[in-house]
């Protein structure tokens, strides 16, 4: 990893444990404003850089390629679900329950 | 009943029913009719791409079993002395279950899945473990050559796939390779398979079939359900293996009576508003005569408009997340390179790195789509479409390349299985290239019952059903 590599990763990391892959419109402009560019490239790449650290020995470079694309998908995915306006009551379709053999 | 007896091609075609209807009465032999679909099997399986295992032995061993029992009256019920296959993605006891992929090839269990164990209590014949796309499906291949047996063929035109991700089920039942079989649907694995061979196929509510001993791709999604030539099959088969698990936490305790009580009204049935957008003219013509047929008995409400959410994102958002862990070990241990699918090869790693905010995100989602769509169809029996909005893609095409700009209208087959709803899609006619269209009866969760219930009156308004590949 590059210097400036491992800048914009270290940059993205604090983006993304800030809870920001899924930012609406307007912290994805601060986020832009910040000099990061794109935030969803900027995400990509962040993820990008962890296929790469547990993966990368097994994939070529065109495959990675193609995993940035499907990474990218995916971020564009998460941003399109972020959208959908939820309550904090809205639990996800899924209970534990303590009973379970 | 002669063990010699002679069995012809008609007779493989038959009805489960009328099949059970025969043995029961001492005119068939199990261990005849055995050994004819053995001979098919090993005659047409390798040439349609729908065996991987043939299980000769215990076939017959079962077979001799059967007929021993039926001889000496002690009759089990409609499946006794029926020979069946399973989707190899089905635990089944000392033999392989490859999940259709290289890096599982001679994985074996030591144990046999609750639908195996179910149909060997009902005294059914497991003939062979069939043939389907690597890993269900879950990397994200988009060619038919997707398995370590190539790509599955549909006995209506073997230049062209027989559907995904249960490739062997849909052709082998298409092809009187079996009486019936086992597929299971994550998001249209049992639907699109039907459509593209011509036969019936069963998506039951989530939680209806045990999935113990099944290959897991998407734990919230995963289903196991019946692939059969009739809806009255499906019936059957769903009656021998629905219920409560304690081996499976997402089963529920909950009668499935087939056939239901008759209904003394008009079946409320609702046309999905744009269903046959962007779809091949062919479909949508046998579609619209579908509808016609159904007009005879069913009370039709048009323009029925479908919930506008984000079905599809939800759905991949799933699917990725869940399949990067559940064959974590596979992508960690770089052996996914061994997969058949160029695309396969690389497409899991992507999910590896979906956030847990973001999968929980999306199963939030979730609970706000199955609200909508119970909403919806709380008011209907069933909301029909065209089943796929294609006939099957040619063997040696990208999926994507094989019909340009037919995408069809609503997403009816990931809401489906977002919601955990049933489904069944029965052959409808034919289109280009002698290539099978369907219909998609959806319904309420729990509702299989009157699913069947209709498509079985359509399939005894038409003969679409009866119709055989030449093979």
């Amino acid at each position: 990893m590059s210097q400036k590599d491992r800048r914009e990763f270290h940059k993205t990391i604090g983006l993304l444990a800030a809870g920001s892959l899924g930012l609406p419109a307007l912290e994805a402009g601060a986020a832009q404003s910040a000099g990061d560019g794109n935030p969803r490239t900027v995400a990509a790449t962040a993820l990008m850089d962890i296929i790469r650290a547990r993966y990368g020995k097994f994939l070529s470079e065109d495959q990675l390629k193609r995993v940035r694309q499907k990474v990218l998908g995916n971020v564009s995915t998460a941003e399109s679900l972020r959208r959908v306006p939820l309550q904090n009551s809205d639990e996800p379709a899924f209970v534990f329950r303590a009973d379970l053999p | 009943m002669a063990q010699n007896q002679t069995v012809s091609e008609e007779t493989l075609y038959l009805s489960v029913r009328e099949l059970g209807n025969r043995i029961r009465a001492r005119r068939l032999s199990p261990i005849a009719l055995t050994e004819a679909y053995l001979a098919r099997l090993e005659k047409l399986g390798p040439r349609l791409g729908a065996v991987i295992t043939l299980m000769r032995d215990s076939a017959m061993k079962e077979a001799r079993a059967a007929d021993q029992d039926i001889r000496g009256g002690r009759y089990r019920g409609p499946l006794h002395g029926i020979p069946y296959g399973v989707k190899d993605l089905l635990a089944t006891r000392g033999v392989p279950t490859t999940w259709g992929a290289e890096p599982y090839r001679k994985q074996v269990f030591d144990f046999d899945g609750t639908v195996v164990r179910k149909f060997r209590a009902a005294g059914a014949i497991l003939l062979a473990k069939l043939a389907m796309v690597e890993l269900a499906g879950g990397f994200g291949y988009n060619h038919a050559d997707a398995s370590f047996t190539g790509p599955g063929r549909t006995p209506w035109n073997t230049n062209y796939w027989s559907g995904g991700s249960s490739t062997g089920p849909g052709a082998a039942t298409a092809a009187g390779l079996v009486a019936f079989a086992i597929g299971s649907e994550t998001s249209g694995s049992i639907i699109t398979p039907a459509t593209f061979c011509g036969v019936s196929g069963l998506r039951p509510t989530y939680g209806r079939v045990s999935r113990h001993g099944a290959m897991a791709l998407s734990w919230t999604l995963d289903k196991l359900g019946p692939m059969c030539r009739s809806a009255d099959d499906c019936g059957l088969v769903l009656a021998a293996i629905a219920g409560q698990d304690p081996l499976d936490a997402s089963t529920v305790d909950r009668t499935f009576t087939y056939p239901e009580p008759a209904v003394k009204r008009k079946y409320r049935v609702g046309i999905i508003r744009d269903a046959t957008h962007d779809v091949q003219p062919a479909v949508r013509q046998n579609f619209e005569q579908s509808l016609k047929v159904l007009g005879k008995f069913c009370q039709i409400t048009e323009n029925v408009a479908f919930p506008d959410l984000p079905f599809g994102p939800v759905v991949s958002t799933l699917i990725n997340a869940e399949a990067a862990s559940a064959f974590r070990d596979l992508l960690d241990s770089g052996r996914a390179s061994q997969l058949r699918a160029a695309n396969d090869r690389w497409g899991g790693y992507a999910g590896a790195t979906i956030l847990a905010v973001d999968y929980l995100q999306a199963m939030r989602v979730r609970t706000k789509m199955k609200k909508a769509l119970d909403e919806l169809y709380a008011k209907y029996d069933a909301l029909v479409a065209p089943s796929r909005s294609t006939v099957a893609y040619p063997i040696d095409v990208e999926f994507e390349k094989a019909y340009p700009g037919k995408g069809g209208g609503p997403p009816v087959i990931p809401a489906g299985n977002i919601a955990g709803q049933p489904a069944i899609s029965v052959l409808n006619g034919f289109g280009p290239n002698n290539l099978p269209t369907g219909i998609q009866f959806t319904g309420k969760i729990w509702s299989e019952a009157r699913l069947l219930a209709i498509a079985h009156a359509y399939q005894q308004a038409t003969d679409w059903h009866t119709r055989r590949p030449k093979i």
